[in-house]
């Protein structure tokens, strides 16, 4: 085991941070396996094919309820046990075919999307992940039918981004040797009708202290679920309440052992994100085509609005800004299932891109189609409202951007210690360069695979990333430590490594592409692949040249001034 | 009862065609492909014969490239037992005839007693597979069939005739039956289905297995060439009607559509 993990080529955004492009182990963009490519195609299809006919996303919008019948058509067409293992009567999928299945669902329908993802992305997952043969074989059956629909129960509130904070207890008790938990949850997706939970509470008391992760079923003496409550948008799902009182758990409805709740609850979040970023990619697809079908239509002024430069603009971002979130997406969960390992930081990355990629693609839909956006019998204003919660639920993008980035800071981290270190002891230049092992300290070089006709593009790749890890030299250089506390610097250290990111799945998918089918057969994508890139390095330069600015003092003193006054500081009359 | 159901594999609907340099096909690299529409109704038929009777076996053949592969596969997520690809080179291009004696070569070898078809490909759209196939076996054929039931050993069909109106007939086994598309609700593949898919049993007989000769089949055995093929030309006629009362308007519509524009 260690082994393999061994041989494992780095997670690819640590080489963003050093320097140093991993050019090998992400190239050729990783393909599907056949089979599993074509039952996933067969799955999207056949989902396409029961939505066209039963999915009226306008009702379920205005009824705020995904009705019964459709959540157990679902589970009839065996959606709900996708990624549950074949032994336990499921499909197996791997990240790459349940990506696409998010995805599709996603198009179609974002409460669907959240639904499934309560209850296989995350409710799921600690089973999946940590469940032990005995919990598994009772359980995952029924999860994979749909009988047994799941959920995921951390949030508190007063715990949300710091989950840490929870107050759910589960007390042990010796006498009837079970535990028992106490307190309460809050929005919790599927609250209304899921049959099995997976709960986060502080257990105390002889079997051990610290966090774990507890099932309780629906049913269980002293459980109870709130009203669904009333949201801005992916209104059909069922958004809850769960109270606890003195619930009896049995030790064999541990989930791992006591003390690892919160690395099981941070590693289902880990795994669930990416295929939040593949919906999200989904949803800007359906947004795009209907922009483009309006602005072929609409005629303004003689003309169809797609011939103005401020539509077009629009239209061209919106498909190119989907292309480099559907790359980075697919070669993230392409590495995954290639590898057989996670990619934490990456998933997380992509989450953050998806869902603002999305948020910003939706609003740009809302323009173009002008004042019919805003009303309440199209669909844009769904797509609009639906779109928004992506960007704060499954770690919001704030905490993803500052998790992801220490994490990717630590390699290069090491290397500047150990040069700082080597500076004090008075090293020659050599014993300098050795010290600084992991950093390239020289430009970064195109990578091999780029062929002649995106040569530019690749360059402009080369150059963003070299010109991004010097600085990430040069403010651990200055800040060490205290880049913990640097969220200024941060934020921009992680949108630079978010775009390159994205530059890097795109160079490596449209050089797949150009490969194995020649220019002539790439041209959209080679027209995406420019229009992405073109972009995305001017982002980074920009992210990079401004690392530390006057600016961040004056949002700190006004942050200062706005939390002691309450409100605008500078009334006019 | 032994019932073979032949697919074709054709772009999906929502392709963009493009048409060869040449003018006579269509580009077909980067296209998506599904089962014929048609097709999916007489894999549904033969389905519900096999569950109404409880017994049988239920065998889907197409004749096409590799890429084919799948549309069999579909058929046997739908939950046909077992699959027939005529894949070999030999087989491609050609006509009706070519495919129907190629069509009708499988169901001698496989005996079987029916053997339904869809009514037209949604692609070239000749429509005359099924009754090329049923003169070359010998066997009474019904075209747009709305209904089928197993009767006394024999077959009760409905056919759709002109202006929604249906004629009942019993047909004897064995028999072939062009089915059409929407006589009822085709069943949703399930990733169960699915998976059970790839572990059925599909083979490739070639000619000489069943017993064809190359200049019978494929390009070899074709009598129809196609000289060229283009896009419909565009026309950009628009009419208002005029009428005070929305039931008088809607009845000027619909005439209209029936006398002039002839599509319904
Ligand atoms: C519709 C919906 C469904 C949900 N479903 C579930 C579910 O099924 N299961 C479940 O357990 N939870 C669920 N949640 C809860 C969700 O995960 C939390 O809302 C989310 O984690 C954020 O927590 P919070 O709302 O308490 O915000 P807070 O944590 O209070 O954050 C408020 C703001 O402060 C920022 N912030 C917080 N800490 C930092 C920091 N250290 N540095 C910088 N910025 C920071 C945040 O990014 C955010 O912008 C759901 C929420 C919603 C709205």
């Amino acid at each position: 085991m260690t082994d393999e993990k061994h041989a494992l080529p780095a997670p690819p955004t640590e080489g963003l941070f050093l320097g140093k492009i991993d050019e090998e182990s992400i190239y050729p963009f990783p393909e599907q396996d056949p089979d599993e490519k074509e039952i996933a195609d067969m799955t999207v299809a056949a989902f396409r094919e029961w939505a066209d006919d039963n999915l009226d996303s306008e009702k379920i919008d205005r009824d705020q309820e995904i009705p019964e019948s459709v959540r157990r058509q679902l589970g009839e067409l065996g959606l709900l046990g996708a990624t549950v293992p074949e032994e336990y009567e499921g499909a197996g999928f791997g990240t790459t075919s349940y990506c696409r299945l998010v995805e599709e669902m996603c198009r179609r329908d974002a409460s669907l999307s959240v639904f499934l993802g309560a209850h296989l992305s995350i409710g799921a997952k600690p089973l999946l992940l940590y469940g032990n043969p005995e919990q598994k074989a009772r359980y995952l059956p029924g999860v994979a039918t749909g009988e047994t629909i799941c959920a995921f129960a951390l949030t508190e509130p007063g715990s949300g981004s710091d989950a840490n904070a929870m107050r759910t207890t589960a007390e042990w008790d010796d006498a009837k040797g079970v535990f028992r938990l106490n307190g309460n949850k809050i929005w919790i997706t599927n609250g209304s009708y899921a049959e099995l939970f997976s709960v986060f509470a502080k257990a105390r008391g002889a079997r051990g202290n610290g966090p774990g992760a507890f099932i309780v079923r629906r049913g269980q003496k002293g459980f109870s679920n709130g009203p669904s409550e009333h949201k801005l948008g992916i209104r059909g799902t069922a958004t809850t309440e769960l109270a606890f009182q003195d619930v009896e758990v049995a030790p064999e409805d541990v989930i791992g052992e006591i003390g690892e709740g919160f690395k099981i609850a941070l590693e289902t979040l880990e795994t669930g994100r990416l295929s939040l970023g593949a919906g999200c990619t989904g949803g800007s697809k359906e947004c795009l085509k209907m922009a483009v079908e309006h602005a072929t239509e609409r005629t303004q002024f003689r003309k169809t609005i797609i011939s103005f430069g401020m539509i077009r603009e629009k239209l061209s971002r919106m498909a190119a800004h989907t292309y480099g979130s559907e790359s980075a997406v697919y070669l993230t969960s392409g590495l995954i299932d290639r590898d057989h390992r996670t990619l934490p930081v990456e998933a997380g990355y992509c989450k953050v891109l998806g869902s603002e990629t999305l948020w910003e693609v939706v609003n740009d839909t809302v323009q173009v189609v002008g004042g019919i956006g805003y009303m309440e019998e199209y669909p844009y204003q769904r797509s609009l409202r639906d779109a928004r919660i992506n960007l704060i639920f499954e770690g919001t993008n704030e905490i993803l951007r500052l998790s992801g980035t220490l994490e990717a800071l630590k390699e290069p981290s090491h290397a500047v210690t150990a040069r700082l270190k080597a500076e004090k002891a008075g090293l020659g230049a050599e014993g300098l360069e050795q010290a600084m092992g992991a950093i390239a300290g020289q430009a970064a070089t195109v990578p091999r695979w780029v062929p002649e006709v995106i040569a530019v593009e690749g360059e402009c790749f080369a150059a963003a990333v070299t010109a991004f890890s010097a600085k990430v030299v040069d403010v651990l250089r200055r800040h060490r430590r205290r880049i913990l506390g640097q969220q200024y610097t941060l934020r921009r250290l992680a949108d630079g490594a978010i775009q390159l990111y994205a530059m890097l799945a795109v160079l490596s998918r449209v050089s797949t592409r150009i490969a194995a089918v020649g220019e002539e057969r790439s041209a959209k994508e080679i027209l995406l692949a420019r229009r992405f890139i073109e972009e995305a390095a001017v982002r980074v330069h920009h992210e990079v040249e401004a690392i530390e600015t006057p600016r961040d003092g004056f949002d700190d003193q006004l942050a200062e001034l706005l939390g002691e006054e309450g409100r605008y500081p500078a009334p006019l009359f | 009862m032994k019932i073979l159901v032949c697919i074709k594999q054709v772009p999906d609907k929502d392709a963009r065609l493009v048409l060869d340099d040449a003018g006579r096909g269509i580009v077909q690299a980067d296209l998506n492909w599904e089962v014929n529409e048609s097709d999916r109704y007489a894999v549904e038929t033969g389905l519900r014969l096999k569950q109404t009777l409880g017994q049988g076996e239920v065998v889907v053949c197409t004749l096409g490239p590799d890429r084919a592969r799948k549309a069999l596969n579909t058929a046997l997520a739908m939950g046909a037992d077992r699959g027939i690809h005529l894949s070999d080179p030999d087989y491609r291009g050609g006509d009706p005839m070519t495919v129907a004696r190629v069509l009708a070569a499988v169901a001698r070898s496989e005996q079987a007693e029916l053997v339904l078809c869809g009514t037209r490909s949604d692609d070239e759209g000749y429509g005359q597979t099924p009754i090329l196939l049923a003169g070359l076996l010998d066997r009474p054929a019904v075209f747009l069939t709305m209904g089928v039931e197993v009767q006394d050993g024999s077959l009760k069909v409905i056919r759709e005739l002109e202006a929604g109106r249906q004629e009942e007939s019993i047909v004897p086994l064995p028999a072939v039956l062009a089915i059409q598309s929407g006589i009822y609700e085709v069943r949703y593949t399930s990733l169960k289905g699915i998976m059970a898919a790839k572990r059925k049993k599909v083979t490739q007989p070639t000619p000489t297995e069943l017993g064809l000769s190359s200049d019978q089949i494929g390009g070899t055995g074709q009598r129809i060439e196609v000289l060229s093929m283009a896009p419909p030309e565009a026309g950009g006629h628009c009419e208002f009607i005029e009428a005070d009362k929305p039931d008088v308007a809607a009845r000027e519509l619909v005439e209209k559509l029936r006398r002039e524009a002839k599509v319904i």
